[in-house]
């Protein structure tokens, strides 16, 4: 009976291919991550940034406006931020957005249901990437289940990690392939990659990661690299048009980039990044503080965090942002240590050395990079070559062993069996007295060390280490201890019901939230994130009771205007005018104004508005990059519209562009002429907003193309 | 032997040891260890001036806060080797909830059985400082800013009372209010030694005022 039991089993078990083993292991995890993903558990930190901010992007792209300006965050900024910040071009949010769209699910379900499938990629691609290395499926399982159940995965639910390790990744997948047999598939898939990187967060830490890679690589496969280069070379003589092609459109992508830099530039203000430095542009990390100055924080890197994380290990400790990795990797880096050194463990080690090193502030390399290397100062999250690029690497360590592990020299005789054996169990125990005496020795983790040994037992003594076997081997290793951990994390968190921020039924103009805004309005500007340079300038000099009372309306009519200098008398007179709601705007000194008054008998306070509908004005058309009001006023005015200015916001009045001012030190400001007029305001140039649409199409058409290459090649067993 | 040297120089361990080697030679742990326990007694426990955002998703409720005196009430009844904690606990939330006399013999309790306690120390800065003793203030401050932070992190992990703080993840409250950092606590610290001392010699000046009101720190 029990045989014929065993006979069944094994022959269901035989018949599951890897891809089934893969789609189990992912179930598996949906399941750990159930009531995050359905948001019962609550996500924290900078993941709910994001959702706001994927929000905002998807919101429009289902209005069909590509956002270039965002006017209920900060009093107004440009949207170039965010775009860079998340990489708004990615295929991600185009998805992102169909999956919305369904309403079936709320925003933030869709968001995380879809960036928990986009993780599940980021491992589809960390699996071929092994088997391209290892040609082992087995092997390739092993990796790819091991960083599934890593907390790369749980950072989905509190910061960004995603977004970037993801098509990292699948970039060093296309570029292994690439170096091995040059195809235009693989080269368009590098291009895809590095595009998406280029346009996610800051680009140098994808930037630094590839250098130091390709020097670890170079230093280590030394004697490959001729080959390589004319290999490369013969590639790109046979087709110089396509990669000329990939290239250009490489370098068209980097646009959006270069123009943020070249905006941060007195437009934008990022008081937590760089500090109180007088730097000219917003982007640079205060490097300064990171190296002399004591704000622990800001001393942040890769050890720290693994410190940090040896502190929340047990079950009951763990939270989301601590390092963790399936006991059984621990099992076979130790068992891996008794192994013969080879050049690609070489490789790998060299590599994750390195990486700690540049990631720790507190090391002699760091330092020099960032004496030395210009685009240090960007970088304000050490930690997160941890994340994106010591996790993988680790992985891949892993793999090695397992590597070796599964496919040992089958001519070892009795003894020398018999001693790996004994080292086994030894290693086993003292793993299991490791875990007793930190008090996290209970049932799950005897049974994964238990499996473990045995599972290293069978492969000593010679059992065949066939595909499913192995597979079914690992999923019991690594799964129930993940679930164990993961669905306690869960529960934890359940106890936190805030609300997630949800659509709003209309874009930009809403006083109300304005206001809302306002009552956070920070006394100081360092708890402001972003802002526009114009708004950050007002609120570092009119205290905030001025500014609330001010700023109560979105648009406010004055009879006249005062040019004034912004020294410390001038932002006085302009404090108690806006305390005193006086019938009195502001411009500065040499903005040359033809006009100060309507020449008409001036009111004691001027007109305040909400653009809501009544005589005077209404609002026409918004969206997030343009406002229209149709105007009734009884003599000229002068209209403050609320929002933060911005150079490249520009005004027409009846369809004539109109000379915008800077009023109020940080809003839009003009003249505007009596009776019945079309007031509108447009952010950027239609050229501009065009190239962004387009950029948006290059990147989803060649993510298109990309694919169905991919499945047609994998159709034809070519992949 | 030469077989056997030659066979150990090829494996896996002697990369491992260079690794560790290279890492001890030029990371500065002490610095490190000492970065690492600041954040960790930051996020780990409840401050004062912190006192709405942690542990709390938004501001507790008076039901919440009821449970809360009541939970600790019994703990430091029930369990006499956590009555330091559980005293700093109640004091915390005897302070939420208004009961600021009551709350200030709690946290004095906390201080005298767990002296090198960071946020018992700290949290009593705090109180005194709110009610304008700057001098006691002060003392705490300076008492806060001479502790070693390791011996905090120690008392947090191994205490089942601050296991019920741990357990609500203090990085969610960040979330609900992003205009309040938990981090830079040091900061602070030194910060409000600083003003304590200024405003113990100069009391009626109107930066000690102007503080107090607009909770500067």
């Amino acid at each position: 009976m029990l045989t014929h039991c065993k006979t069944i089993l094994t022959n269901f078990l035989s018949r599951i291919p890897v891809s089934g083993w893969i789609i189990f292991s992912f179930a598996a995890w949906l399941v750990a991550f159930r009531d995050f993903i359905s948001t019962k558990a609550y996500s924290t930190s900078d993941a709910i940034a994001y959702i706001m901010s994927s929000l905002d992007l998807v919101s429009n792209l289902k209005r069909g406006v590509w956002p270039l300006w965002l006017s209920y965050y900060g009093h107004g900024v440009p949207f170039d931020f965010f775009t860079q910040r998340m990489g708004a071009y990615n295929p991600l949010y185009t998805f992102m957005t169909s999956v919305y769209a369904t309403k079936v699910f709320s925003f933030p379900v869709a968001y995380l249901l879809t960036l928990s499938l986009y993780y599940f990629l980021g491992m589809i691609g960390f699996y071929l990437l092994l088997k391209k290395i290892y040609h082992d499926r087995r092997v390739a399982f092993g990796g790819f289940i091991l960083l599934l159940f890593s907390s790369l995965g749980i950072r989905i639910f509190d910061s960004f990690l995603c977004l970037m390790s993801v098509p990292l990744i699948w970039f060093f997948y296309f570029l292994t392939a690439f170096l091995i047999a040059p195809r235009k598939l693989w080269f368009a898939g590098c291009i895809l990659c590095a595009m998406i990187l280029c346009n996610t967060y800051v680009p140098f830490y994808f930037i630094m990661t590839f250098m130091l890679v390709a020097f670890c690589f170079s230093v280590v496969f030394w004697s490959d690299i001729l080959p390589i280069f004319k290999r490369l070379a013969k590639f790109f003589c046979l087709h110089p048009l396509f990669c000329l092609a990939m290239l250009t459109l490489f370098v068209i992508t980097l646009v959006p980039s270069a123009a943020l830099y070249f905006n941060s530039y007195g437009n934008i203000a990022l008081p937590l990044r760089h500090g109180a430095q007088p730097a000219l542009s917003a982007l640079p990390a205060a490097t300064d503080h990171i190296l002399k100055v004591d704000p622990g924080y800001l001393k942040w890197g890769a050890f720290e965090e693994l410190i940090y994380s040896s502190f929340f290990t047990s079950v009951k400790r763990f939270n989301l942002g601590i390092v963790f990795f399936p006991l059984v990797s621990l099992v076979l880096i130790l068992w891996g240590s008794f192994g013969r050194i080879n050049k690609r463990i070489t490789f790998f080690l060299l590599t994750t050395l390195l990486f700690l090193l540049i990631g720790s502030p507190r090391t002699p390399v760091y330092t020099f990079f960032a004496e030395h290397l210009f685009f240090f100062k960007y970088f304000r999250n050490l930690h997160f070559f941890l994340w994106f690029a010591v996790f993988p690497l680790f992985v891949l360590i892993f793999s090695e062993f397992l590597y070796q592990l599964l496919n040992q020299d089958k001519t070892w005789g009795s003894y020398k069996k018999q001693t790996l054996c004994v080292i086994n169990i030894v290693l086993h125990m003292l793993l299991a007295v490791f875990l007793l005496v930190r008090g996290d020795l209970g049932f799950v983790a005897t049974f994964t060390i238990g499996t473990s040994g045995l599972f290293i037992w069978r492969l000593l003594v010679g059992s065949p280490a066939v595909e499913w076997a192995v597979c079914g081997a690992l999923c019991l290793l690594v799964i129930p201890q993940s679930l164990n951990i993961f669905l306690h994390l869960s529960e934890k968190n359940l106890a936190c019901t805030a609300g997630y921020p949800q659509e709003t039924s209309t874009l930009g103009l809403q006083p109300e939230n304005v206001v809302v805004n306002l009552a956070k309005v920070p006394k100081r500007l360092p708890d402001d994130y972003y802002a526009s340079n114009a708004w950050s300038e007002l609120a570092n000099n009119i205290s905030g009771p001025a500014i609330t009372n001010y700023i109560r309306n979105t648009l406010v009519f004055y009879d006249r205007v005062k040019p004034l200098q912004y020294d410390r008398y001038g932002l006085r007179r302009m404090e108690i005018a806006f305390l005193n709601d006086e019938n009195l705007a502001f411009v500065p000194a040499d903005a040359k104004l033809e006009r100060l008054s309507n020449n008409a008998t001036p009111l004691a306070h001027p007109l305040r508005d909400n653009g809501t509908h009544n005589d005077r004005v209404t609002i026409k058309t918004q969206n997030t990059n343009y406002f229209a009001f149709a105007t009734n006023l009884p003599n000229d005015k002068f209209m403050v519209f609320n929002d933060a200015y911005h150079p490249q916001w520009h005004a027409f009045i009846n369809g004539k562009e109109t000379r915008l001012i800077r009023a109020n030190i940080g809003f839009k400001g003009l003249w505007v002429p009596a009776g019945k007029a079309l007031v509108e305001f447009r952010f950027g140039t239609p050229l501009w907003y065009w190239f962004n649409v387009f950029i948006w199409l290059i990147f989803n058409a060649l993510f298109v193309g990309i694919l169905v290459v991919m499945v047609r090649d994998r159709r034809k067993g070519q992949l | 032997m030469n077989h056997i040297i030659k066979d150990l120089s090829q494996r896996v361990w002697l990369a491992y040891l260079l690794i560790i080697i290279v890492l001890c030679l030029i990371g500065s742990y002490k610095d490190i260890f000492s970065a690492t326990y600041i954040l960790a007694v930051d996020h780990l426990a409840p401050a004062y001036d912190y006192s709405t955002t942690v542990g709390f998703n938004s501001t507790p409720s008076k039901e919440q806060l009821e449970t809360g005196i009541y939970y600790y009430n019994r703990c430091v009844e029930t369990f006499p080797g956590e009555k330091g904690h559980a005293w700093h606990m109640l004091g915390y939330y005897l302070y939420l909830y208004g009961d600021k006399k009551n709350a200030i013999q709690a946290i004095e309790k906390s201080v005298e059985l767990v002296p090198v306690f960071f946020w018992s120390q700290y949290n009593r800065g705090v109180y005194y400082f709110n009610e304008k003793d700057f001098a006691k203030a002060a003392e705490a401050f300076n008492g806060a800013a001479s502790l070693d932070m390791r011996l905090t992190v120690m008392v947090i992990l191994n205490s089942k009372t601050y296991l019920q703080v741990l357990c609500r993840s203090s990085s969610q409250t960040k979330a609900n209010n992003p205009s309040i950092k938990l981090i830079d606590t040091f900061n602070k610290t030194r910060g409000y030694q600083a003003l304590s001392q200024f405003c113990l010699q100069n009391p009626g000046h109107p930066a000690c005022s102007q503080a107090l009101q607009m909770n500067y720190f």
